[in-house]
């Protein structure tokens, strides 16, 4: 479905990404993991194009979306849905409102079409109740939750999450996993990027390792944390499991 | 007269404002570079002079305005420049995961900007934007000097008929008082509403 090819990106002097080949297929859920800086969220980015990369290719279903002007891309974003750390639920409008702006918008949807969609997505969230608060009533883990409702109702073929419980407290971060492993058994095509190794290893069909800009290895989650064939990959894992 | 001349001309500079601040954020170069000197050329020269200019210095260019038109376009144009900055301030001010979150969405970057940034810029921005309003209200008095009968040039008459200019330019600046007064709290019943997402 995505296919990445000598990723490149580069702020100024500083090579974040150097040379990332990827291929997500449909029903995939790669888990991509590493120390902070490794990259992990800008190669994320770069699938949809928040960050364009500095050289190579993306290719989303055979079409090289790098070299699209900007309404073929809206196009393509449209099909992508993403999930932020620090949430971005849109703070001046209520939970109903956040939902349904873009399948209005973008696809076109009457009100009503869009509602019916929001509210079937927001109850399977179990924030049926919450409909019509507003961000700022919610707690952090409701509000991711609402996030990825609000991702799902464009009703895209992949969804990105980048880091979706490293900004909640503690206590609300199993909600939030427990809405993405509900996703995981309807068959989404998910990139996480984690820290949540415990989730990493139950959902991932592939695990990434990646550090200072490369995939130093990938596997699936029993080969990574049970038996990792790089040296820096078992580093890593010595120090963050317990 | 003022209340009329104020209205309109921050009307206009609030029109110019939304698209001058977003030409100020904008990182093309060909709206960057003119909203910037729109902007640095309007502030940097006084409001008299613009409005001399518009009304006295058109006329030798072939363009006669009458004096009301002549001073909404001076005042609005004016009242532009620093609507655009107050807009550029507010459209900063939104984290830029807002902008991220509606265009993973699909959303243009425009569309992004109507329905996502520039609403909660402009709750932000409210305040500015009143004294805007009020600082533009008394500059309307500047109008009086080419020969709009607005309050301050009515007081003059007054004063050259009466002679009595203490009293009555006193009375002209309370009727500026009572005018913007009920404005400031206008504004702040405003953002009180606008608050309710908070």
């Amino acid at each position: 479905m995505i296919r990445l090819e000598k990723i490149y990106k580069r702020f100024g002097k500083l090579e974040v990404l150097r040379g990332i080949d990827l291929n997500i297929d449909k029903g995939e859920v790669v888990v991509i993991i590493g120390p902070s800086g490794a990259g992990k969220s800008t190669l994320l980015r770069c699938i949809n194009l928040l960050e364009r990369p500095t050289s190579g290719r993306v290719i989303f279903e055979g079409v090289d979306i790098t070299k699209m002007d900007g309404r073929d891309i809206d196009k393509v974003r449209e099909r992508i849905g993403m999930v932020f750390q620090h949430i971005n639920l849109f703070n001046h409008l209520d939970v109903m409102d956040n939902v349904i702006l873009a399948p209005m918008k973008v696809k076109g949807l009457s009100k009503g079409e869009a509602e019916q969609i929001a509210r079937a997505l927001l109850e399977r969230m179990g924030l049926g109740d919450k409909l019509y608060a507003y961000p700022s009533q919610l707690s952090g883990g409701q509000r991711q939750r609402v996030a990825i409702a609000r991702a799902l109702a464009m009703q895209p073929d992949i969804m990105l999450f980048d880091e979706p419980t490293s900004a909640l407290d503690p206590e609300m971060i199993k909600e939030v996993l427990d809405v993405m492993k509900a996703l995981v058994n309807d068959g989404m095509t998910m990139a996480i990027v984690t820290h949540e190794m415990g989730f990493a290893k139950e959902v991932a069909s592939r695990i990434i390792f990646m550090d200072d800009g490369c995939i130093v290895e990938e596997g699936t989650p029993k080969e990574i944390f049970s038996n990792p064939k790089e040296e820096r990959t078992a580093m890593f894992l010595s120090k963050i499991l317990y | 007269m003022t209340v009329e001349l104020t209205i309109i001309s921050v009307g206009l500079g609030v029109i110019i404002g939304i698209f001058g601040g977003i030409a100020r954020v904008s990182r093309n170069p060909l709206l960057l570079i003119p909203s910037t000197i729109y902007v640095e050329v309007i502030r940097g020269t006084p409001l008299l002079a613009q409005l001399f200019l518009v009304y006295f210095g058109l006329p030798s260019l072939g363009i006669n305005l009458p004096p009301f038109t002549a001073a909404v376009i001076a005042m609005g144009i004016n009242s532009g420049a620093y609507v655009t900055e107050i807009f550029r301030g507010g459209i900063q001010s939104i984290e830029k995961g807002q902008m991220e979150a509606a265009r993973s969405l699909g959303l243009s970057y425009l569309q992004a900007m109507r329905y996502i940034i520039l609403p909660q810029a402009f709750k932000r921005i409210l305040p500015p934007l009143g004294n805007e309003f009020i600082a533009m209200l008394k500059d309307s008095s500047l109008a009086s000097t080419i020969a709009i009968a607005e309050l301050m040039r009515v007081g003059r008459e007054i004063t050259s008929r009466t002679f009595r200019s203490f009293e009555v330019l006193t009375v002209v600046a309370l009727l500026y008082l009572a005018i913007t007064l009920p404005l400031s709290l206008i504004v702040r019943y405003a953002e009180r509403r606008m608050s309710v997402s908070d």
